[in-house]
């Protein structure tokens, strides 16, 4: 047998196994990926690159946000801050059903535009407005559904560290027209989730938020806008070169301990528990980063990526159907890894196959992201689904349900964003950039 | 056995949470060096990168301690009696043998290979870098002997 | 052994893995090709060499530690990665050591260097060749680097090695530490007002999308050296070690006039496209403010001196 068929049937079967079993995701990540470097490579190189691979996973500098925004996100949970947003979110939802979903989505928009990172944004919105849904008494699966869900859209709304990856991969993708090509997918992703959350939140009655007199409305504003600060100094400060993305996180944690501190909402020895809290919630996020930077190394070594590209050609010559391969295959893709390493490996592996088929590479550079953003929210790995389960407290199991409406609607909107180039390209095409 | 859990989780997540205080500091510092004084510190890029790894790791391995890495948990909730405190044995035998085999030995050599070289702005030895999987496996290793004990007397 | 990067499968043919972090239309990863297929060539089948482009299997730091087990036979590196392991490299980072492009390509070639190759063999591989990488110079936001007084209260972003920063704090400007990945959008923020590269980050890393000068102050000239790991070096005949070298040497000088015309094709790209204004210096004010720093670096690590005394010898 072919030498990465056989090591992905090795890889895939054991992963899947010990994951039924019940053995945590990273370790089966880690032991599949040693069980498939073994039919090729001696035990002591491959305990030592597995070592290395996970250590080096984590380290980068731009990861540094992940542990900072879940830090402010568990700092500004503590009432105070998360009380004084939310009325103000349940103002604009108005009288939306699920008014409270609405404003989780909203927020996720802004705030994933903002830090360019799905998880952070899963983090610290999802951990602000999960808790106070429940309060409401919204279906605790459903808000983390919400969350999980829409917290990818800034990943397409620029800035967007995934789309820079990609155009460096790429060699010679324009980052300025991969930006501007993200706005309205980016939209699209959100409205699709909004649509979603509207039509359940009116099946099951979901509280619409009181009606507020002008004088209540403008109170409650005031009240927030401390808090709305945030938003206004941390993008205030990215885009007026004050500090990068990942610094800004940084910023976020020391305004909203400041603001809290001020608002009497947590005291000192509070901090020891939100301290405690996130480096647990951390910790189990980078391990699993660590893994599938190990189980990706094997993947590239024994050849997965490309004898997954050799099969698609090998299935037909229609770009549509190339096109819906391509996506069926990221989709599966995006199950089992992680965005960052998934950009890096099939970049390379599918660019050449989309131009050669007519796809301008901003476009295909937009798919590509659009169905890895599917894949962090997808079980059973997926960053952006750990982190949405955990700070809501609930089990991967339990959000799958409530999680397949928002799939159905996010591929139709991936579908849309495929066949209809024009949703990627106009407003690149507008701007002269392409 | 119990109190020593204690004690090992406490110096675990009092030094997680030193770090991450650390961390933040060391962002801050660095936006004000450069943005206020005009004269960017250059330790602290490479300074926090060695802290998040470490600070990731000794998180993870707090979370072994406490169970609370993901997992699909529906097999091992469902079965009963002894099948399943087989199941939960083998599961912590598992994650025991991953933290032998990749984080001590596969850590340790990685660690040893390179101790004499230095990153390129503070200095550090790479290989003390790396000691947090040799590090972190031994805690993990720890805990999990720990955790199949549990698993042994269970009773549901 | 090295039984898994040189493996020799049933029919005797040795399979070597090279791993870089360059996409595969850059110049630098069809000279390895070009090396790969002239390997191929020369043992007439029985040596082959598989390429993992795009950082696959790893960072520069990452590949060359894993070459240390033997896990991938060959990879190609910045000097700068290099400097960790033997202190002479440290020679090719400072500014202003080469005169011009042939008298870089006489010292790259020189026996100094070769010996420079061998330094590293106990920390587990050893250097096969070189190739050019340019010269590396400021481009900017605002305003062109004609002078290193423009470079007053000048945030640059710099690779993170200690002689990067010395240098830049020579010259007066103010270093910025920062991952490659975030320069662009660091630029267009102003979190820096430039960086400093070869002509190919303009276009490559799109950077003269924000950057619109570019000046050629070409302080340093900083090599990709092709390694191979010591384990695997180790297990090849004298005679697969001599088709080694000579595939080497042969891909150096095929890469030569190819990074001649990607530089002229980005510069090309940057006037055209982006708008880049490329402007000439006078690269003598530079050279003096940053003198010093030779003399420093050769105080501190001998073999910088022997080097770059070797080197100049061959102005
Ligand atoms: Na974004
Ligand atoms: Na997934």
């Amino acid at each position: 047998m072919d030498v990465a068929l056989q090591a992905a049937l090795v890889l895939f079967i054991t992963f899947l196994i010990q994951l039924g079993i019940g053995i945590p995701i990273s370790i089966s990540i880690v032991i599949s990926s040693l069980i498939t470097a073994l039919t090729t490579i001696p035990m002591d190189i491959a305990l030592f690159t597995a070592a290395q691979k996970m250590v080096t996973g984590i380290d980068s500098f731009s990861l540094l946000a992940v542990p900072l925004f879940i830090l402010s996100g568990n700092i500004m949970n503590n009432g105070g801050i998360a009380r004084r947003l939310v009325n103000f979110a349940k103002v604009i939802g108005g009288r939306l059903p699920g008014s409270l979903a609405h404003a989780n989505i909203l927020g996720n928009m802004l705030f994933g535009s903002l830090s360019g990172s799905a998880v952070a944004s899963a983090a610290a919105i999802g951990g602000t407005m999960t808790p106070i849904q429940k309060s409401e008494g919204y279906d605790v699966s459903y808000s983390a559904a919400v969350n999980i869900s829409s917290s990818p859209t800034g990943m397409l709304i620029p800035p967007s560290g995934s789309l820079i990856l990609y155009s460096l991969v790429a060699g010679g993708v324009s980052i300025s027209a991969l930006f501007i090509a993200g706005y309205v997918p980016g939209f699209l992703m959100g409205l699709a989730t909004m649509v979603v959350a509207y039509i359940y939140a009116k099946k099951n009655n979901y509280p619409v938020s009181e009606k507020v007199s002008l004088l209540q409305g403008f109170r409650i504003f005031l009240e927030a806008i401390p808090s709305l600060m945030l938003i206004v100094v941390v993008i205030g400060g990215i885009v007026f070169g004050i500090f990068t993305a990942t610094e800004g996180a940084g910023v976020a944690v020391i305004y909203t301990l400041v603001l809290s501190l001020i608002y009497r909402s947590i005291k000192w020895h509070d901090m020891k528990e939100i301290l405690l809290k996130t480096g647990v919630t951390t910790g189990v996020i980078m391990f699993l980063v660590a893994a599938s930077s190990a189980m990706s190394w094997i993947m590239a070594y024994t050849g997965i990526p490309q004898a997954i590209s050799q099969g698609i050609m090998s299935i037909s010559e229609n770009p549509i159907i190339i096109l819906l391969i391509m996506n069926i295959t990221l989709l599966i893709v995006g199950t089992f890894m992680d965005l960052t390493p998934a950009i890096l490996i099939f970049t390379p592996i599918f660019l050449p196959i989309a131009t050669q088929i007519g796809l301008h590479p901003v476009h295909f550079g937009i798919i590509l992201v659009f169905n890895l953003c599917i894949g962090i929210i997808t079980p059973p790995v997926g960053s952006v689904l750990f982190v949405g389960c955990s700070v809501a407290e609930i089990s991967i199991e339990e959000v799958i349900k409530p999680l397949l409406p928002f799939f159905a609607a996010l591929i139709v909107v991936l579908l849309l964003v495929t066949y209809i180039p024009a949703i990627s390209l106009l407003l690149p095409k507008l701007f002269g950039l392409i | 056995m119990n109190k020593f859990k204690k004690i090992m989780n406490n110096l675990l997540s009092y030094l997680t949470a030193f770090l991450l205080i650390v961390m933040t500091a060391l962002v801050l510092w660095q936006v004000f060096t450069r943005y206020i004084l005009n004269n960017p510190s250059v330790f602290t890029e490479e300074l926090v990168r060695i802290i998040l790894i470490w600070s990731s790791f000794l998180g993870a391995s707090y979370a072994f301690g406490t169970r609370q890495h993901m997992a699909l948990v529906f097999f091992k909730e469902k079965s009963k009696g002894l099948k399943k405190k087989a199941i939960y044995v083998f599961i912590d035998v598992m994650i025991l043998g991953f933290a032998i085999l990749v984080l001590i030995k596969g850590g340790y050599q990685l660690a040893s290979g390179v101790m004499g070289i230095k990153t390129p702005i503070l200095g550090i030895s790479r290989g003390l870098i790396y000691m947090i999987a040799p590090f972190s496996g031994i805690i993990i290793t720890i805990y999990q002997l720990m955790n199949i004990k549990e698993d042994i007397e269970m009773v549901d | 052994t090295g039984e898994t990067a040189g493996s020799k499968g049933a029919d005797d043919v040795v399979t070597l893995r090279l791993a870089h972090n360059l996409n595969e239309q850059h110049t630098v990863h069809l000279a390895l090709a070009e090396f790969g297929r002239l390997i191929g060539e020369k043992s007439e089948g029985n040596m082959k060499v598989e390429i993992y482009p795009n950082a696959q299997l790893g960072s520069e730091e990452q590949v060359l530690e894993q070459l240390q087990v033997g896990g991938i036979a060959m990879t190609k590196v910045s000097a700068a990665a290099l400097t960790p392991y033997a202190d002479g490299y440290n020679a090719f980072t400072l500014p202003y050591v080469f005169a011009d492009e042939d008298h870089f390509f006489t010292s790259m070639e020189s026996d100094a260097v070769k010996e420079l190759y061998q330094d590293t063999h106990d920390k587990g591989f050893i250097g096969l060749t070189y190739y050019t990488s340019g010269a590396r110079s400021f481009y900017t936001v605002d305003k062109p680097i004609l002078h290193p007084s423009d470079l007053r209260g000048v945030k640059i972003r710099v690779m993170g090695f200690q002689s990067q920063t010395d240098m830049m704090q020579a010259l007066g400007g103010t270093p910025v530490g920062m991952p490659y990945g975030d320069v662009y959008t660091s630029l267009q923020s102003r979190v820096i007002d430039g960086a400093e590269s070869n002509e190919t980050a303009l276009t490559n890393g799109k950077h003269g999308e924000v950057a619109k000068h570019f000046s050629y102050d070409e302080h340093t000239m900083i090599p990709d050296i092709v390694v191979i790991s010591s384990k695997v070096w180790d297990s090849l005949t004298a005679e697969q070690k001599a088709i080694l070298q000579e595939a080497a040497v042969e891909s150096t000088e095929y890469h030569k006039p190819l990074w001649n015309e990607a530089i002229a094709e980005a510069v090309k790209e940057a006037k055209k496209d982006m708008g880049v204004t490329f402007h000439e210096v006078d690269k003598g004010p530079f050279r003096e403010a940053v003198a010093s720093m030779l003399d420093e670096y050769g105080k501190k690590y001998p073999e910088v001196k022997s080097l770059l005394d070797s080197f100049k010898a061959l102005e």
